[in-house]
């Protein structure tokens, strides 16, 4: 047997093997692209240091269980920060909302950046926002000013590239086309092979 | 390896001017500008019903009027997007419902559809008594999702600021 023939047939008994896994990945890749959120997901949490729970779920913002009215998707936060009444509400990549327990009254600011937050957290006067690469802090009389950064492991760069994204820039329409160019090659892979097949059984 | 440290300098997209913004909601009305206080007491009025805070200091109120009728009054608004402000031009009817909604400038990359027909129609004769709330009575633009926010809590926060100043704002014929 030729290497040529061998590698025609593990070709074929490869693909054959795979074709339906690999379909189950291409869909759920796509899904993954762009999910969309069953009723009752839930979001983000936090919990106040003077005992009030936050929960952000896809149905709404609830503090104590009572719905608060919001200027945001809340299906967007990334994360909750809870402290001495104050609540601060960032989105994935801004801006940062806040507001009094009681009454609601959101106010917004932007964020240092245009990095995704990964968590906010309120201490005294200072609200620090957290990305995956840099520690900011902010108060009212500096502005943003960052305090630390951090070099962003193999793995969280080559998550971020895995899931569509480089810095803040978004390719995840290209992996979209992957996913459908690769089941139009499943598809059409098999069809060729049992076409092959047929062919041969007229022969 | 490039880690971006600083925001970027925000982008500017011009869509109509102040003047062009005037026309597209009252037409060739005439127009007078006043700068009206707008006291803490008149923000709390509304700022706890509407979610959102209205702003205290002077406003520059827009006054429209045919011949002896007042069309209507609007105010120009920056409201913050993702990372940088849009400025919004609401026109509203001498019963506080919305007469029109423009978008001027837009200063993101993303998310310009929001100064589309299709989505501004949505706030036309929307009042303080309507939820004016997206997903409820206001259908976001894909790929706008926060901008459609934006607009929304922009529109409602020039309704909810006229008002509560309802009082001060000018009620018979006026000077140009």
């Amino acid at each position: 047997m030729t290497a040529k023939t061998m590698l025609r047939k593990w070709h074929t008994f490869i693909g054959i093997i795979i074709v339906f896994p690999l379909t189950v990945l291409i869909l759920t890749g796509v899904f993954l692209l762009y999910p969309n959120q069953d009723p009752s997901t839930l979001v983000a949490f936090t919990a106040c240091d003077t005992g009030e729970t936050v929960t952000a779920t896809s149905q709404g913002l609830f503090v104590n269980d009572a719905k608060i009215p919001v200027r945001f998707p809340v299906n967007a936060i990334s994360s909750l920060s809870c402290h001495e009444q104050t609540l601060d509400v960032a989105i994935e990549y801004g801006p940062i909302f806040s507001t009094q327990l009681s009454p609601i009254i959101w106010s917004v600011m932007p964020p240092p950046n245009n990095h995704r937050i990964g968590s906010i957290h309120r201490a005294g006067d200072a609200l620090y926002v957290v990305h995956d690469t840099a520690l900011w802090q902010y108060r009212k009389d500096t502005n943003w000013q960052q305090l630390r950064t951090y070099t962003p492991s193999m793995t969280q760069i080559i998550g971020m590239i895995h899931s569509g994204w480089w810095m803040h820039w978004s390719f995840r329409w290209v992996w979209l086309l992957v996913g459908i160019g690769w089941g139009i090659l499943a598809i059409s892979g098999c069809w060729i092979y049992f076409r092959m097949i047929q062919r041969n059984r007229t022969d | 390896m490039v880690i971006g440290l600083v925001q970027a300098s925000p982008s500017f997209y011009g869509y109509a001017t102040l003047s062009e913004a005037q026309a597209t909601v009252f037409g060739t009305a005439d127009v007078a500008t006043s700068s009206i206080n707008i006291t803490p007491t008149d923000a709390e009025k509304i700022a706890s019903t509407l979610a959102i805070q209205i702003p205290t200091g002077n406003a520059i109120i827009y006054t429209y009027k045919k011949e002896t009728t007042i069309l209507g009054y609007a105010m120009v608004v920056d409201e913050l997007g993702k990372h940088y402000p849009m400025t919004v031009f609401v026109g509203i009817t001498p019963e506080y419902s919305v007469k029109g909604v423009v978008l001027m400038i837009y200063r993101e990359d993303y998310g310009q559809n929001v100064r589309k027909r299709r989505f501004l129609k949505q706030f036309l004769g929307k009042t303080l008594n309507d939820p004016l709330s997206v997903n409820h009575d206001i259908t976001s633009v894909s790929g706008a999702t926060i901008s459609s926010y934006s607009m929304t809590t922009a529109v409602k926060r020039v309704l909810g600021t006229l008002t509560a100043i309802q009082d001060k704002l000018p009620t018979h014929e006026i000077s140009p």
